[in-house]
């Protein structure tokens, strides 16, 4: 390959991601720069991307008369736990699925996978049932196991895949260096599994980050509530504070940005350079 | 076996998340139920409500010195989902403030208190807004106290109207459509029917139209008639159709209208008595009038919030006289923001004012509560629809009138 | 990569130090049976115990068919629309050219990370007729000669909405197919080039067969968001205007709504069946495609 064609490409993927940077953040843009905006000029005609003037009071207000700090730390408490219960039970269910070839996997394999479909209004009633006679109503640990009911089922089969994919033959070999299967587990296997294992934590934090009929109908007080119940507070009776809840929203994106930002290390690829050999 | 360090860390951390979920939940089925105060109550308010509630129940603590009251939040977007589970589920707080349409729902299913003895000469029936008390009554009972009750009124932009050359709010449905057509040049569109967000929204515009003209409601239940159909589908689909009402009615909700209405796009509408408030407080320039009818002041469908007292609760004694306390007029007419549902209470002045007066008029004295049987109910996304449909130009009015009396007849029995 | 030799001594290791692969399971299986299948089968034994009157109801529901034409027509644009662009992206996020891609996937993410209803709205605020940016904009630049009725035109509102859906899952796509690609082994990709192969070769002989695990899983999820997603269609139309944005999920909210148990339970009843159907075939393709390899 040429400079010529090698420059050509460079500048072909950059344009490529500009595009693609637009799509993405095109409409957030608008997000943010409502939380900028003063009540009058959201629904100004002609619409304008940027404010006439531009106001703090929105952020001052999410700040402080909502409980919105609050709900943004109990978002990502539930959606740690979620996502380390998920990964935990997960990698366990996921590793024998794939690994064992048992008469019943197949069967209890899809069973598991039949507890993803369910529409979550059929399930509401009795998982509400279930956390109150836990009495675990109105805390973020009885949020936390309703989610794992969404989480659970699709992050199983994920992990069951991510390890069907790395060959047997690897744990074997450090097993014959005299260590256990768990050794051969922790040493060989979650390394090279690191990146699913990654994408599928980040799923599960997602997933219980966006809940919202759970969290809504299980939390009372705001010491239990989660971000997406308390953005409705923004919401009156008969009109809905737009410029509180854009601010809001950007308050509870931004951390979760960053904390992405930090893991991007774990999809550096090249973590099985060598560990293949003839 | 031995372990190597990273195993062990690993199989540390997924013992240590176990443990501390299944701790979690033993430490708390052991524990005793936190013991119910014998008189502590708690009363689901929604938000709107919180602030000027805190201050009532500091002055019924006080004047109750054994009873405390615990205030807890609900939302309009979570409160239908929150009280329906908890009624449901037999969990429920004490006092719970909701919508008058939803208590048909929980009275049906014998989840709610019988508050009938509340109403005596303190709190006389007939000081409530006509019918208001009768929505939330079967033959065994009353279950609940409205405190807010309101009606639509029309609101209009009476520059618009002055550079128009129309000299006052229309009283005839047929003053509406000629003005409404004079009003639609330019940019501004003589009226906006809201399609958008919840279909009764549309619906009871509908049937404001339809109450005038014919139609009744009995038991709680609309009885259509084919003239008065038609005419209101003429009124609602007819106008977006013809362009006298914003085409961009399909994307509109209320607020969207009120909206468009502050930037002086629409020149008036059917809307509630908040939208005048927030035209008042923004400067925008607003006045009010009764609703027109075929022939005069139109009919108006009154919807409002109450109290109820689960049926389940532990302290109905205590949640009684926190009804009774909150039904008295000057209270209800501190927790309203539109109006009170007794009419002594709306001497308030703060609901005397000129661009108000339109809307007291019409709660008094023309105005049916809104139907509440759940077979309406069922049946109100497909009027939507169908009214949609005549404003898109897919269906005639015909065609759409005989579509919904054929839904009423299955649906509603009639 | 060698294979070791089957021989009957490895097997016979595989079987022994099997250990117990019903305990492992045990959690992952007792916690999902417990919370999911008494729920489905009660919604089931609900929907027959009324004599299928609620089932009736449905299909008898004027604008049924459209319903689930809707609902055929968002699953399949908003998967294809998610499984493209995302990866689009992955792949792009692999290109040698870029610096800071830990940044730019993060970025990615973002429509994923805000909460549905803000997306919703403020797509819904940019393709309003009365004061949407995008028509603005078109109307600036020329490319239409009046402004497009995004969200109230029949025609066009189910594309419009699943425009939104693909925007919003499309990093999800992105997420798990970029995993994936980083457990390809670099080896491959050397060994390929060595071997003189082209960059589209490259494509369609390493990198595809890697990843088709992930590509199954990635479309099962998107057809099961697609299939209960409603956020985004009840905030931008309420499934307006006349039905024409109405999927399957809508329908499902209206009934759970309105207290209509027999109706909530068949319409949910009928989504599950058409979920389990897909969750089947999945499983089917994907263990026939194991046992191939």
């Amino acid at each position: 390959m040429n400079r010529a064609t090698r420059t050509f490409l460079a500048v072909g993927a950059w344009a490529l991601l500009a595009v693609m940077m637009v799509w993405t953040l095109a409409p957030i843009a608008v997000m943010v720069f409502t939380s900028f905006k003063e009540r009058n000029d959201i629904f100004a005609i002609p619409a304008t991307l940027l404010p006439k003037t531009w106001t703090l009071e929105n952020y001052a207000s999410v700040f402080t008369s909502s409980s919105m700090p609050q709900a943004l730390l109990n978002s990502v408490v539930v959606g740690a736990l979620v996502a380390a219960a998920t990964l935990v039970f997960c990698f366990s269910a996921g590793y024998a699925l794939a690994r064992f070839r048992f008469r019943s996997s197949r069967p209890l394999a899809i069973f598991i996978l039949l507890g993803q479909i369910v529409p979550l209004t059929v399930l509401l009633l009795p998982l509400y049932q279930l956390v109150s006679s836990l009495r675990l109503l109105d805390s973020t640990i009885g949020i936390a196991l309703t989610h794992l009911v969404i989480t659970v089922p699709l992050v199983t089969w994920m992990i069951r895949n991510q390890i069907a994919a790395i060959p047997i033959e690897l744990e074997e070999a450090a097993q014959i260096d005299g260590g256990s299967r768990f050794d051969a587990v922790s040493y060989v296997t979650l390394p090279i599994a690191a990146p699913g294992l990654a994408a599928a934590g980040m799923f599960a934090f997602l997933q219980s980050w966006h809940e919202y009929l759970f969290a809504s109908v299980l939390t009372t007080s705001s010491s239990s509530r989660t971000a997406p119940v308390a953005l409705t507070e923004f919401a009156t009776e008969y009109s809905v504070d737009w410029g509180a809840t854009m601010a809001a929203s950007v308050i509870i994106t931004v951390p979760i940005v960053i904390v992405f930002i930090v893991l991007q290390r774990y999809f550096v690829g090249g973590l099985t350079g060598g560990a293949i050999k003839g | 076996m031995a372990i190597r360090p990273r195993t062990g860390v690993f199989i540390g951390i997924g013992a240590i998340v176990v443990l501390a979920v299944a701790g979690t939940v033993v430490y708390n089925v052991a524990q005793q139920s936190t013991a119910s105060d014998a008189n502590t109550i708690s009363w689901w308010v929604p938000d709107w409500d919180y602030d000027v509630a805190s201050d009532l129940v500091e002055q019924f603590e006080s004047d109750n010195p054994d009873i405390d009251v615990e205030l807890v939040k609900t939302t309009g977007d979570t409160v239908a989902n929150k009280v329906s589970v908890a009624l449901d589920s037999g969990n429920v707080p004490d006092v719970i403030t909701e919508s008058i349409a939803r208590v048909k729902t929980y009275m049906d299913k014998g989840q709610l208190a019988d508050l009938s003895d509340l109403y005596d000469e303190n709190m006389p029936v007939d000081d409530f807004a006509p019918g208001s008390v009768d929505v939330v009554s079967d033959d065994d009972g009353t279950y609940a106290v409205p405190y807010r009750w309101a009606t639509n009124a029309l609101i209009y932009n009476p520059e618009l109207f002055e550079k128009a050359g129309i000299s006052g709010p229309p009283t005839t449905w047929a003053e509406f459509v000629d003005d409404a057509k004079k009003l639609t040049t330019g940019d501004v569109a003589g009226t906006a029917w809201p399609t958008q967000g919840d279909p009764s929204d549309l619906t009871l515009r509908f049937l404001d139209f339809a109450l005038a003209d014919g139609a009744t409601i009995e038991n709680g239940s609309p009885r259509l008639t084919d003239q008065s159909v038609s005419d209101s589908l003429d009124l609602i689909g007819g106008a977006i159709r013809d362009g006298w009402a914003t085409k961009s009615s399909f994307e509109l909700d209320n607020t969207g209208i009120r909206e468009l209405f502050l930037q002086g796009r629409v020149a008036m509408y059917l809307g509630g008595v908040f939208d005048v408030d927030t035209a008042v407080e923004q400067g925008a320039p607003v006045a009010s009038a009764l609703m027109p009818g075929p022939d005069g002041p139109g009919v108006a469908q009154g919807v409002g919030w109450g109290y109820l007292v689960p049926k389940a609760s532990t302290h109905q004694d205590a949640a009684k006289k926190l009804v009774s306390f909150l039904g008295s007029p000057e209270n209800m007419a501190a927790l309203t923001l539109t109006f009170p549902a007794r009419v002594s209470a709306s001497e308030d002045p703060k609901f005397q004012t000129p661009e108000r007066k339109p809307f007291a008029e019409q709660l008094a004295s023309h105005s049916l509560p809104a139907p509440n049987d759940p077979k309406w109910t069922s049946m109100i996304q497909f009027v939507h629809d169908q009214i949609e449909a005549v404003g898109l130009g897919s269906s005639t009015t015909e065609q759409a009138r005989d579509a919904i009396m054929q839904q009423a007849t299955t649906t509603l029995g009639e | 990569m060698t294979q070791t030799l089957q021989t009957p001594a490895v097997r016979a290791r595989r079987g022994r130090l099997g250990g117990h692969p019903v305990a492992l399971m045990l959690p992952a299986a007792a916690l999902t049976a417990g919370l999911t299948a008494i729920p489905i089968i009660s919604t089931i034994v609900r929907t027959i115990a009324d004599g299928g009157s609620g089932l009736a109801r449905l299909f008898a529901i004027p604008n049924f068919w459209q319903v689930m034409l809707n609902t055929v027509i968002w699953t399949i644009v908003s998967v294809l629309g998610a499984v493209i662009i995302g990866y689009i992206g992955a792949l792009l996020l692999q290109a040698k050219a870029l610096r800071l891609t830990g940044l730019w996937r993060s970025l990615i993410m973002i429509p994923w990370i805000i909460p549905g209803v803000v997306g919703a709205t403020v797509w819904r605020w940019s393709l309003s007729s009365d004061y949407g940016i995008l028509n603005q904009w078109l109307l600036d630049l020329g490319v239409i000669p009046e402004p497009v009725q995004w969200l109230s035109n029949p025609d066009v509102v189910l594309y419009a909405v699943a425009v939104v859906q693909v925007w919003v899952t499309a990093p999800f796509a992105v997420l798990m197919v970029s995993a994936a690609l980083a457990g390809i082994p670099t080896e491959r990709y050397e060994a390929a080039r060595l071997d003189g192969a082209s960059a589209p070769k490259i494509l369609w002989y390493i990198v595809v067969p890697s990843i088709r695990a992930t590509t199954g899983i990635v479309v099962l999820t998107l057809a099961i968001w697609a299939l209960n997603s409603f956020t985004i269609i009840w905030v931008m139309t309420s499934g307006g205007p006349a039905g024409s944005s109405t999927i399957l999920p809508i329908l499902l909210y209206q009934a759970f709504q309105n207290g209509d148990q027999s109706l909530t339970a068949a319409v949910a009843v009928l989504q599950l069946a058409i979920c389990v159907l897909f969750a089947l075939v999945y499983v089917r393709t994907m263990t026939d495609l194991e046992e191939q390899s």
